[in-house]
C-alpha cells in the first residue's frame, strides 16, 4: 500500500464518516483511527505466517501479488554486514532433507556459488546461493518455517 | 542431425531404404551406412536387409530413444535437444549437470530408470523400468522471477493432464498444486527445482514422473494413492506415443504462458482441480488445521476458508483430503 492509496483510504474515511480502519496482507499491517479529527498511522510488524495472508478487505484497491517486507533499519550501518534475502513466499529448509546436515552454520565462510538454503513453494525448489563472500554471522529464519518475500534469511558479514 | 537419427528417421518413412540413397543423403559411404546399421542392430532395432531393396525396419526397441521421440514431434521448443540415459540417479541431477555444461533451454532429458528419483522432502519416486515414464525439462524463462516460477509447474501439470486426456483417459484431475490424478490417485508427479537469483531465473528444471503400464502391485502397499495409465483405462498404453504426446502438450502450455500470460492456465487448473469445494487437512511447519478449499489465487496459492469464516492463502505444506 503506498501512501496515494492510503490518502484515499483516508478520503473515503472522512466522506463515509468511518472512525476504524485495519487492513492486514502479508506481514504488512496498518490501522487508521480517527478520534476527533485525528488520525493516527501505526505500522506493525507481525510473526510471519506464510502459509496466512488474509484477504485485502478493501476490494478496489489492487494489491500487488509480492511486495518487499519493509524491514526495520539495522541499527549498527556497518556496509561489510550484508543480508541473504528470501526471492519469494515459502517455506524455508537449512538442509536438502531433514535427514542431511544443514548447508551452512552459523560462522561459516561462505563464497558466491555455495548453497546456503532451499526456499520452497507449490513444489518449486529454489536452491537459495549466497551471491556473495563472507561469513555467516546468523540464521535468521528458523528451518521448516514459512518465509515471505524479501524476509531477511542470512546475516553476512562481508 | 545425427546420422543415426536420420537413418532412423528414414527407415521409420519408408517400406524399404535402399544403402546408396542413405548413403547420398547422408554424404557418406555406404560401408558407413552399413557400421551405422550394425549400432541401430545392437540399439534393439530389427532391421532386415537384402541386396536389391536395402534395408527395412521390422520394429523398433522399447525404449524412449531420442531419435523415436524426436521423430515428428513438430514442437517450437522443448524436446530441440533430448537425452536419454539407460539408468541413472535423477534425471533432474543429470539436467542440472547439463546446465553446468551449457545445455540449452527446451533440452529433455529421459531416463528408462532411476535409482534416486525424487518427490518433496526427499521422498523417494520409483520409477519402474519400461513401465514409466521419468523425465526432466530445462527451462530458462526470459523475464520471469522467482516467485512466479509456480506458473511453469502448474503449466507441466495442464500439459500432462491435456496429454492424458487426448489419450481418452476419463476423470483426470489435478490436486493443487501439480499432481495429476486419475480417478482420484496419483498418475503424475511434478518436481521443480529453480536455480536464479533474486529477480531473475537463471534455470528450471522441471523433473516428471508418469506411471504409465503398472500393474497394482508394482506400488504394493506402500503407495495406495499411486496409479497408473494401465491400471485405470485396462489397457496398455504405448509408452512413446504417450511421451511424445506429453512433450507437445507441455510445449503448447508453455507458449501459451509466455505469449499470452498465465491466466487461461490458472482456468485449466481451476476447472480440473479436485481440490476446490473440498474439506482438506493442511500441515505446515507445526501449524495445522481442517479447511474448505475456495479457489486457486492467481498468484498460485490455495485459497482456504476455516469454520470461523477467515480466508488463508497457502503456499506450501502438505495437503490432505479429509
Amino acid at each position: 500500500m503506498d501512501l496515494r492509496e492510503i490518502k484515499e483510504v483516508i478520503k473515503l474515511m472522512k466522506a463515509n464518516d468511518i472512525t476504524d480502519f485495519e487492513l492486514e496482507k502479508d506481514d504488512f499491517k496498518i490501522i487508521l483511527r480517527k478520534e476527533k479529527e485525528i488520525v493516527t498511522r501505526q505500522i506493525t510488524e507481525t510473526p510471519m505466517q506464510a502459509y496466512y495472508s488474509p484477504q485485502p478487505i478493501l476490494p478496489p484497491t489492487p494489491q500487488p501479488v509480492a511486495q518487499p517486507v519493509a524491514q526495520p533499519k539495522a541499527p549498527e550501518n556497518d556496509p561489510s554486514v550484508d543480508y541473504i534475502v528470501s526471492p519469494m513466499v515459502g517455506t524455508f529448509y537449512l538442509a536438502p532433507s531433514p535427514e542431511s546436515p544443514p548447508y551452512v552454520t552459523t560462522g561459516q565462510e561462505v563464497k558466491p556459488d555455495d548453497v546456503v538454503c532451499i526456499v520452497e513453494a507449490m513444489k518449486v525448489f529454489n536452491e537459495i546461493k549466497a551471491e556473495m563472500k563472507g561469513k555467516i554471522l546468523e540464521v535468521m529464519a528458523e528451518n521448516g518455517a514459512p518465509v515471505e518475500y524479501g524476509q531477511k534469511l542470512f546475516k553476512i558479514k562481508k | 542431425m545425427p546420422s543415426k537419427e536420420l537413418i532412423v528417421h528414414s527407415l521409420l518413412q519408408n517400406q524399404w531404404v535402399h544403402g546408396t540413397d542413405l548413403a547420398e543423403t547422408l554424404g557418406t559411404s555406404r560401408t558407413a551406412i552399413w557400421n551405422n546399421i550394425t549400432v541401430l542392430k545392437n540399439r534393439g532395432y530389427d532391421i532386415e536387409s537384402n541386396q536389391k531393396e536395402g534395408y527395412r525396419l521390422v520394429s523398433i526397441p522399447k525404449f524412449l530413444y531420442p531419435e523415436l521421440v524426436k521423430y515428428k514431434l513438430g514442437t517450437s521448443f522443448i524436446g530441440r535437444n533430448i537425452i536419454h540415459y539407460m539408468s541413472t540417479g535423477s534425471t533432474n541431477d543429470d539436467a542440472r549437470e547439463l546446465c553446468n555444461k551449457g545445455a540449452h533451454a527446451g533440452t529433455v532429458v529421459i531416463a528408462e530408470d532411476q535409482t534416486k528419483g525424487r518427490g518433496r522432502c526427499n521422498r523417494s519416486w520409483t520409477t519402474s523400468v519400461g513401465k514409466s515414464i521419468a523425465m526432466s525439462l530445462i527451462l530458462k524463462p526470459e523475464g520471469k522471477k522467482p516467485r512466479e516460477a509456480y506458473q511453469f509447474t502448474m503449466m507441466t501439470a495442464a500439459g500432462i493432464s491435456d496429454a492424458l486426456m487426448s489419450f481418452d483417459v476419463k476423470n483426470v484431475s489435478i490436486k493443487w498444486p501439480n499432481d495429476v490424478l486419475i480417478n482420484g490417485k496419483k498418475v503424475a508427479g511434478i518436481l521443480t527445482e529453480l536455480n536464479g537469483e533474486m529477480d531473475m531465473i537463471r534455470q528450471l528444471i522441471i523433473g516428471i514422473g508418469i506411471n504409465v503400464n503398472q500393474d497394482i502391485c508394482d506400488f504394493g502397499q506402500t503407495l495406495p494413492d499411486a496409479t497408473s495409465v494401465k491400471i485405470e483405462t485396462g489397457v496398455t498404453a504405448d509408452r512413446l506415443r504417450l511421451i511424445q504426446t506429453a512433450i507437445r502438450c507441455i510445449d503448447a502450455r508453455y507458449v501459451q504462458l509466455m505469449r499470452h500470460g498465465f491466466d487461461d492456465i490458472l482456468n485449466t487448473l481451476k476447472q480440473r482441480c479436485c481440490s476446490i469445494g473440498k474439506k482438506i487437512h493442511f500441515n505446515l511447519a507445526g501449524a495445522e488445521g481442517a479447511v474448505t478449499v475456495k479457489d486457486i489465487a492467481s498468484d498460485g496459492g490455495l485459497m482456504v476458508i476455516d469454520d470461523s469464516g477467515n480466508i488463508k492463502t497457502l503456499y506450501s505444506g502438505d495437503i490432505q483430503f479429509v
